[in-house]
């Protein structure tokens, strides 16, 4: 049976993907910190008769993420790893608190570092897998309001990129994932205005979309045409797009009660 | 106009050093800051020397507090040269050397540029962050400090929309210097040149001009200028030429 392994499972991106995999027959295991979510959604999971397991782990700490390593090599190794944990700060750097951007980078860069290198030196990425990484679009454009976040993104992005050469004699894929705004409550609470929340793409339809990308053995993945053409624009004229999220998500904010 | 003063992180070697000298002899009052001790600096930086750990965990604090005490009200440029390398299979890197690289390269120059914005902003200020070309390019064996300098850019490229019209964001990336970091890290120095690399005292210089020259991003040298156009624009032209570069060594 083949094996997925997928961080922050238990709610978001990464919930979609666990249950795209668990329908596909795989055997699933969620690290998330919210043990009663997570505990919750392998119940349901193998009440529809897939395996399910559950790793409780807070990813923003560095010894809590080495006790994970400790489970996870009790495991079988992973056909597919996804790192989707992630969280964000918003609001003008300057007035921010550092502690909350400090976990930013923790969770979203530190804990995918620490998880990947652990998992390699034990063997625990099968021959011929992918390891999937959750960047953003905000690596072609830059995010005022969120400058912590977009540090831990472009960082993302670039190990995984330098992991994809460094693992590719190994027949190990891997995949970096550039999504827009995506309909999850990480979405809701980070954004200065939800009223169009509609808009932004299903998780379940992204699951599909990287799912696909897997399978595909691709390098990226930026899910939709929207926000590829968000990216393209964001490479070749760099200002522009700056301004445009300085209007749309700075200012807005910045301004209280928006 | 009153002498200008600027802090710059790595300052007791390489690059850092060699930039601080340029800005003393251009007369601005220089704060340096370093991990070694001030015995071992030239007599002309010992003076406003700050000796800090940027890995410890309240560093930033502590470099405040040190301005504080000097009486230091604002800074006209806040430079972080500071930086360590790691170099090797990704798998081989403890999880202590994955969390240095990271506390010093990343999270020491935002929790730094956070505590010493209210004096940017009193000077109408500069922040400059010391990249790498390593940041646009797939480099791995150097994977998590690619990273690290990668995460400076988004970091840069987010702040500069946030306090433009009050403090300027530049980020320059340097290609390979001929510094001790290499050595440090167990690199293979014959294999890749290294005693071809520039010096750390040419780098300075043009970081320095980069910096006047108030340019947002720089990239220092022509053929660094190609490496990050190529790592940026040729994406998977250039991820199978590193590999093929790394099959065949």
């Amino acid at each position: 049976m083949s094996h997925c392994i997928i961080t922050g499972g238990a709610d978001g991106i990464g919930r979609a993907v666990a249950e795209r995999y668990a329908r596909a027959g795989y055997a699933v295991t969620l690290v998330d910190r919210d043990a009663e979510r997570g505990a919750a959604l392998c119940a349901a999971l193998r009440a529809q008769g897939a395996s399910a397991t559950f790793v409780a782990a807070d990813l923003s700490d560095a010894r809590a993420i080495a006790g994970a390593l400790v489970e996870l090599g009790q495991l079988p190794p992973a056909d597919v790893v996804v790192h989707s944990a992630g969280i964000s700060a918003v609001g003008a750097f300057a007035g921010s608190a550092l502690a909350a951007q400090h976990a930013v980078l923790d969770v979203n860069l530190r804990a995918p570092l620490l998880l990947t290198a652990g998992l390699l030196a034990r063997g625990r990425v099968a021959p011929g897998g992918t390891l999937v990484f959750i960047a953003s679009l905000s690596v072609f454009t830059g995010y005022p309001g969120a400058a912590v976040y977009a540090a831990s993104k472009d960082g993302v992005a670039a190990y995984a990129r330098s992991l994809r050469v460094a693992l590719e004699q190994r027949g190990i894929n891997v995949l970096t994932v550039f999504p827009g705004p995506t309909r999850t409550a990480h979405a809701r609470r980070y954004s200065p205005d939800n009223r169009r929340e509609g808009r932004r793409m299903a998780p379940e339809r992204l699951a599909e979309l990287l799912a696909v990308a897997v399978q595909r053995r691709q390098a990226t993945l930026i899910p939709g045409a929207g926000n590829r053409l968000f990216a393209i624009l964001g490479r070749l004229c760099p200002p522009l797009l700056d301004h445009a999220m300085r209007k749309t998500i700075l200012e807005k904010l910045a301004t209280p009660g928006a | 106009m009153s002498q200008p003063t600027a802090l710059i992180t790595g300052a007791s070697d390489g690059i850092g050093l060699a930039l601080a000298r340029i800005y003393l002899a251009r007369g601005w009052r220089v704060l340096p800051l370093g991990r070694r001790p001030a015995t071992e600096l030239e007599p002309t930086l010992r003076d406003n020397y700050i000796r800090v750990d940027l890995a410890q965990p309240y560093a930033a604090e502590l470099v405040a507090e040190a301005l504080r005490r000097r009486g230091v009200g604002q800074l006209e440029q806040l430079i972080h040269c500071a930086g360590i390398g790691a170099y090797g299979p990704v798998e081989a890197q403890t999880p202590e050397a994955i969390c240095a690289l990271l506390d010093v390269n990343l999270r020491a120059p935002i929790a730094l540029t956070h505590a010493l914005l209210p004096l940017l902003l009193a000077a109408r200020g500069r922040v400059i962050f010391i990249g790498s070309v390593a940041a646009a390019l797939p480099v791995p064996d150097y994977a998590v400090y690619g990273a690290t300098k990668a995460g400076l850019e988004g970091f840069a490229r987010s702040l500069r929309e946030e306090l433009r019209g009050q403090v300027g964001v530049q980020l320059i990336h340097p290609g390979a210097t001929r510094t001790g970091m290499h050595a440090k890290i167990g690199a293979p120095l014959e294999r890749m040149g290294w005693s071809r690399f520039p010096p750390p005292e040419r780098v300075a210089q043009q970081i320095a001009a980069a910096i006047e020259a108030r340019a947002a991003v720089a990239t220092i040298g022509p053929s660094n200028r190609l490496l990050r156009f190529a790592g940026r624009y040729l994406g998977g032209l250039v991820d199978r030429a590193a590999a093929r570069r790394g099959s065949a060594a």
